[in-house]
């Protein structure tokens, strides 16, 4: 089942950084693609925390090199 | 004979289990065609359907996107397969009975055939949940079933996190999202643009008025530029930059400090 915790943080971290729901849409599909690649945050499972989520704005936004 | 109306550029938010009302907006996805189905961060379902676009964020543009992509959020669902004559469901829709796939193959199986256009999107009412469902069949006989359980308790550490849907449609005109309970929503797409003043558009047509009377440059990808200016003033046309003119009278004076030290310098040399 999918993990809705995951999904309200994605949630959240769109709201905080005004994105769209296009973005936002695009943000989760980032992350997932992140932790496919083993990028993987610090939770169980490879999930990323608030706060890792929040420092992967800039990225995926090519807002950093 | 009525015809009924669905302004999309309009936001709505909708009176309490107005079925027949989201039953209308779920209509823009009549006819369009199954892309692929792709699962998301959070283990949620989306489906991509209509035209396809690569992704509008840098760290997307690798990535496809369907015109129509319905999300599933985190509620369970039911996906009847005509193609491969299989029974899906996420984990928590019914009890698993011979076995589970991976994400991956969930994403590459096809067990909705590619092209086969969407010929019902049917709300429905769960009534012991106060949730609203979806029923999607595909013209190749697939069929998709969104069901929203009851709320979960939150965790301590959730409780700032805000709720989320129980499933959404994003669209070219813009976004309906659903539940929870059973209330739905709908936000056209925001102009990239805000809307211009009148004095804006008149102060636009003005220009394209003095620029159909000057020359076309080939050189700055058709952009049109002032016969007898230099590479300065092309550049300034090309970059919407307004070139910087000397005040009257100071012209002719700037010019002869110009002169004047060359000639200084020319006589030292001498």
């Amino acid at each position: 089942m999918a993990r809705k915790r995951d999904i309200r943080q994605i949630e959240a971290v769109a709201r905080e950084f005004d994105m769209t729901p296009q973005e936002r849409r695009e943000f989760g599909d980032y992350i997932e693609e992140c932790k496919r690649r083993g990028d993987r945050g610090s939770g169980p499972d490879g999930d990323f925390d608030y706060h890792e989520l929040r420092g992967k704005v800039p990225e995926f936004r090519g807002e950093q090199e | 004979m009525n015809i009924n109306v669905i302004d999309l550029s309009e936001a709505h938010e909708s009176a309490r289990d107005d079925l027949s009302g989201l039953h209308a907006y779920l209509a823009q996805l009549i006819g369009q065609p199954f892309r692929f189905a792709r699962v998301s961060y959070g283990d949620e379902l989306t489906l991509h359907f209509g035209d396809l676009r690569p992704g509008s964020a840098p760290a997307r543009s690798h990535a496809l996107y369907g015109a129509y992509v319905l999300g599933v959020r985190a509620s369970p669902w039911l996906l009847k397969s005509a193609n491969r004559s299989l029974m899906l469901n996420s984990e928590g829709a019914v009890p698993s009975a011979s076995g589970t796939i991976g994400k991956r193959e969930l994403e590459t199986g096809e067990y909705i055939a590619s092209e086969s256009p969407v010929f019902e999107a049917t709300p429905f009412m769960i009534a012991p949940v106060d949730a609203i469902g979806l029923r999607l069949r595909m013209a190749d006989g697939s069929e998709l079933e969104v069901v929203p359980g009851p709320p979960a308790p939150d965790e301590p550490e959730d409780e700032s996190l805000p709720e989320v849907a129980d499933w959404e449609l994003l669209s070219p005109a813009g976004h309906l999202s659903v539940g929870p309970k059973l209330r739905w929503w709908f936000m056209p797409t925001q102009p990239t643009k805000p809307a211009m003043r009148p004095s804006e558009a008149a102060s636009i047509a003005g220009k394209q008025m003095r620029a159909k009377k000057s020359t076309k440059s080939p050189e700055l990808g058709g952009k049109r530029i002032r016969p007898g200016k230099g590479k300065k003033s092309a550049k300034s046309a090309a970059f919407g930059i307004e070139p910087e003119r000397p005040a009257k009278g100071k012209k002719k004076s700037a010019k002869h400090g110009i002169k004047k030290r060359r000639t200084r310098t020319r006589s030292r040399k001498v």
